[in-house]
């Protein structure tokens, strides 16, 4: 039985031993998330509090057949991270960093399997990577981000494509 | 069919769809696509697991107070629901209990009202046959047309008297009773009034009070009899047995 399902479980039976397991399991990834959105580690921290509180009080609502456990818990990350931000910048639009990686790759939280993903993802060409981050990380349709990135949505479409198959190439090569 | 999925593959819906960027209505129809095409199935697992690699790639480690804090928040929200629960709880029952003892009280308040008001209704007429009684027995001890007699009479050789107070201007009757041979106890003296054939009964001597005067229907011309019957008296006693017969009207 897999952690995702044995999460799932204590989770359905309101077992607090799941938001254990989950804080154990992807809180440095759901953290990161906040952190890329909201650019500022107090937001992140409280973004990631507020996330765990729904997906404890929304447990009931997760369907194992529409989507994975993080899938589930990354989009209410995202969602929740994006309104604090909108919230408290009201008038600043999200800002997307293009052509510069904002990952730091000596940060301690990160491991050596990760080192790895990250040499790789360094062969992704960052104008894909920008139109999946603003797509993953920042909720924006592929109209926003032509709108945004100030390319036609046919460009956008092909680099999401373009993107992700370099992301599957990426993972491919790691396994 | 094999078109039509590299078509939805191609389209990038899937991918918005993964990273929880649709409409709920575009979301059902993705969704709806998954559970019926294995195809896209796999692409969608396939997107989760990058989402996930792409995701991790930016993992950060948050201050270690954040996750006690989370705990400590899940813990209290637990117990506000558990209190808001019991609180519920609680209220309902307060509210059916106060709501059934208020309709039962209501219920035996309207019961005693009831009580209450035949009793008065019972003591009004009571009141008043006992002021027209009076009103009556004043009229005819005083009135001069008024005949009075003395009888004398005897059961079992023991001799008894009353009088009797008979006005036949007013149609008022009256007897009173000295004193009356004591019977066994099974037995009573039965006063009733015959007329034309028709017996009523008047009542039934208990005991003897010397103030008492009991009243006499007194409308036509009739006999007054006293006869020895069974308690709790007959319905239909026989004229022969009277061992008083006095005529009235």
């Amino acid at each position: 039985m897999g952690i995702d399902t044995t999460i799932v479980g204590l989770l359905k039976a309101k077992d607090e031993k799941a938001l254990s397991l989950l804080y154990d399991n992807y809180s440095e990834v759901l953290y990161g998330v906040c952190f890329q959105i909201l650019k500022d580690t107090s937001a992140a921290e409280d973004a990631l509090q507020d996330s765990f509180i729904k997906i404890w009080k929304n447990s009931h609502t997760y369907d194992q057949k529409k989507a994975k456990l993080f899938t589930w818990i990354l989009r209410i990350t995202r969602n929740t991270a994006i309104d604090l931000y909108r919230k408290t910048n009201k008038t600043k639009p999200l800002e997307i960093q293009i052509g510069i990686s904002t990952v730091n790759i000596k940060d301690p939280g990160f491991e050596s399997d990760h080192l790895d993903v990250q040499n790789h993802m360094d062969r992704l060409a960052q104008k894909n990577k920008a139109v999946l981050e603003a797509i993953f990380f920042f909720g924006m349709t592929q109209r926003e981000v032509a709108d945004y990135l100030d390319i036609p949505l046919g460009t956008v479409k092909s680099r999401l494509r373009i993107g992700l198959k370099e992301l599957g190439n990426i993972y491919q090569f790691k396994q | 069919m094999e078109e039509n999925t590299a078509a939805i593959i191609a389209s990038g819906d899937l991918e918005l769809y993964v990273s929880g960027s649709l409409d709920p209505q575009e979301a059902l129809r993705i969704e709806s696509l998954i559970e019926n095409n294995p195809h896209i199935k796999a692409h969608i697992d396939l997107l989760e697991s990058h989402l996930l690699e792409f995701s991790a790639q930016y993992k950060k480690t948050p201050v270690k107070s954040l996750k006690a804090n989370i705990e400590r928040q899940v813990k209290r929200i637990e117990r506000l629901a558990k209190f808001s629960w019991a609180s519920i709880v609680l209220a309902v029952v307060v509210f059916l209990m106060t709501s059934l003892y208020v309709f039962k009280e209501t219920k035996r308040m309207r019961t005693q009202q009831s009580i209450v008001n035949d009793q008065i209704k019972e003591l009004t007429t009571d009141f008043d046959q006992k002021l027209e009684d009076l009103r009556n027995q004043f009229i005819v001890l005083q009135s001069p047309q008024t005949e009075k007699k003395e009888h004398e009479s005897q059961y079992n050789e023991v001799s008894f008297n009353f009088s009797s107070y008979l006005n036949k201007e007013k149609r008022l009757g009256f007897l009173q009773f000295d004193n009356l041979p004591k019977l066994p106890e099974s037995m009573c003296f039965q006063i009733w009034v015959s007329r034309n054939g028709v017996k009523e009964n008047i009542g039934i001597l208990s005991k003897i009070d010397k103030q008492q005067l009991i009243q006499i229907p007194f409308k036509e011309k009739g006999t007054i009899h006293i006869t020895i019957e069974e308690k709790p008296g007959n319905p239909n006693p026989d004229p022969k047995a009277s061992i008083v017969n006095i005529p009235i009207g």
